[in-house]
């Protein structure tokens, strides 16, 4: 479909179709739109992406992304370090953010337990949860992750890593939707769930 | 219950159509190839959201040359006691640009509003009656597992959630034995969560299906003495799928004791997936022992009970009856057609009007379809 095209053009076709959701056909329109578009405006995305690439880590604590190291949710003094929250995505941690209802710290596991994607306990950051666990004075853990089967696996998976610690393992009420993303709830239902979290 | 109105876009071989439609049977006519399936079709389209036999979806998008069209719409207006609905279901080519692609997504709106497609089934109850229905005594057992699953999908709205979660689960717990097989990862311990949840997701399938089928062969019992003339014991049994070995275990027990196999495997080798359903006449396997005639009227009969089963919630269904009067004798052609007539909404194909018995002339209107169009006579 780009035969014809001049390569540079075809080039940017395949990249913008390698994203999620996004098909040749849209990538076209998109490649297309960029070429229209005037300079600023491509000077502004370019350098978003080089920001992203150059500027951008993971944290090494809790690992969400951010320009810190430690980053700035570790680093608050206003936040009390007793509690963690472990969510799948940081998309899910912003999410919790939102509903005003968690002032502790964070934990992101980059992902789910699906075996059909390849993905099993080692894939995700749970050894470094129970490290930070175990050498930090944490009283409770709050499992956050999506109310799928995938998520239950890997809450389950958490409970069973840190059965030998101190901390008190909680789950979300079940407010949420079955087979919901935290990412998509609202923040009322989200605070709900919040509030009426439960230990395993 | 009844549709008031249906319009097709570009679905199977009819390009656009817009059918107002009376709350009585309606007999449609029309030489072989010129749409009398494919219309019927439509109307299984907004109940359960797919066409005949699990065909692929694409297969219902009208192609213009070598090419499927942009997309199929299918769009009616639907009424049970005091209630209305405006169903659309839209299927699209996964990747229009190419013309090999096999595969189609689909869309379900209830009035105006995208929902997911698993609620579709239960606003536009239907039973279709088709000349491969013999095929449920004599074909696979995916073909009475389908026949249990679209019937009951349509009765019970959290059936069908079942099956998709017991379909996701499934998938996982098949990668994961997969992957103890390949001993790619050890990971032996995972696999009592997906247990669980399977064993929990199969319970509830598995014995909605047997009081569905309980509840059925008994109304079918009736409807197959009336056809046959003669008082027969007409039963079903439900089997769930056991190893040789193992029929006498269930539950983790039978996982426990399965799991060499399993992961000898690398898949699931019980579960609701792999049933089957035995249909007896005098406690004898019918697909074995009954003439072809006898496993027709079987068929018909179970067709006949489905009707009144949904029927007893209040809502008569819509039927569909494709071409069946075709093969069968006058009296038998007559039975049913008496026995439509007590219902709701029908439409009822042939052929030849010939086919059509006179009761059932006298008390229908007569739809024309030729060449991917339709008439009122
Ligand atoms: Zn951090």
């Amino acid at each position: 479909m780009t035969d014809g095209l001049p390569n540079q053009i075809a080039q940017l076709i395949s990249e913008l179709s390698k994203l999620p959701t996004i098909g040749p056909k849209t990538a076209a329109r998109l490649a297309f739109f960029l070429l229209k578009a005037p300079s600023n405006q491509i000077l502004d995305l370019e350098r978003s992406l080089e920001a992203l690439r150059v500027d951008i880590v993971l944290c090494d604590i809790c690992f969400n992304y951010s320009d810190n190291n430690p980053c700035s949710f570790c680093t608050n003094s206003d936040r009390e370090d007793y509690t963690l929250c472990v969510v799948e995505d940081p998309l899910d941690l912003l999410a919790i953010e939102r509903t005003g209802q968690f002032r502790g710290r964070y934990h992101v596991l980059h992902g789910a337990i699906s075996p059909l994607e390849g993905i099993g306990p080692g894939d995700l950051k749970i050894r470094e949860l129970v490290e930070r666990v175990q050498t930090h004075e944490i009283h409770e853990v709050v499992v956050a992750t999506n109310a799928t089967f995938e998520g239950d696996a890997t809450a389950l998976e958490i409970v069973r890593q840190l059965e030998s610690t101190n901390a008190i393992v909680t789950r979300l009420a079940r407010g949420l939707a079955t087979g919901g993303d935290i990412e998509y709830a609202d923040s009322a239902t989200l605070a709900q769930a919040f509030e009426g979290r439960r230990k395993f | 219950m009844y549709c008031s109105r249906i319009t097709l876009s570009d679905f199977r071989n009819f390009e656009h159509l817009n059918l107002e439609l009376p709350n009585e049977p309606v007999g449609i006519l029309g030489q072989n190839a010129q749409g009398k399936s494919n219309l019927l079709e439509a109307f299984l389209v907004l109940s359960i959201g797919r066409g005949r036999n699990n065909k692929s979806l694409i297969e219902l998008i009208r192609y213009e040359g070598q090419r499927p069209a942009d997309f199929a719409r299918v769009r009616g207006n639907v009424h049970s006691n005091d209630q209305s609905h405006f169903i659309e279901v839209v299927f699209a080519p996964t990747e229009k640009d190419d013309p090999m692609s096999s595969r189609a997504s689909r869309r379900f709106k209830l009035n105006g509003k995208s929902q997911r497609m698993s609620d579709l089934p239960g606003f536009l109850q239907t039973v279709h009656f088709a000349p491969d229905d013999a095929d449920l005594l004599t074909g696979s057992p995916s073909i009475r597992r389908r026949f249990i699953d679209v019937s009951l999908s349509q009765m019970r709205t959290n059936y069908v959630r079942a099956l998709i979660d017991y379909g996701r689960v499934l998938g996982q717990r098949n990668a994961l034995l997969r992957n103890l097989k390949e001993s790619r990862r050890n990971d032996s311990n995972q696999l009592e969560y997906w247990d669980g949840q399977i064993l929990s997701l199969s319970k509830l399938i598995v014995d909605a299906r047997i009081d569905f089928l309980a509840r059925l062969s008994k109304i079918a019992s009736h409807e197959f003495s009336a056809l046959v003339g003669r008082h027969d014991d007409f039963q079903t049994r439900y089997f769930q799928s056991r190893p040789t070995g193992y029929e006498n275990f269930n539950g983790m027990e039978l996982f426990s004791r399965l799991r060499q196999k399993e992961v000898g495997a690398g898949m699931t080798l019980v579960g609701p997936h792999r049933d089957d359903v035995r249909l007896d006449l005098n406690r004898r396997p019918l697909s074995k022992f009954a003439s072809r005639g006898e496993q027709r009227l079987a068929v018909l009969s179970l067709k006949l009970a489905l009707m009144k089963l949904i029927g007893e919630s209040g809502n008569p269904p819509v039927i569909l009856l494709d071409d069946i009067f075709s093969e069968l004798d006058p009296e038998h052609r007559e039975l049913v057609a008496n026995r439509i007539l007590e219902g709701s909404q029908a439409f009822v194909s042939a052929a030849d009007e010939s086919q059509f018995p006179s009761v059932f002339l006298r008390k229908s209107r007569i739809l024309k379809v030729s060449g991917g169009n339709a008439f009122w006579e």
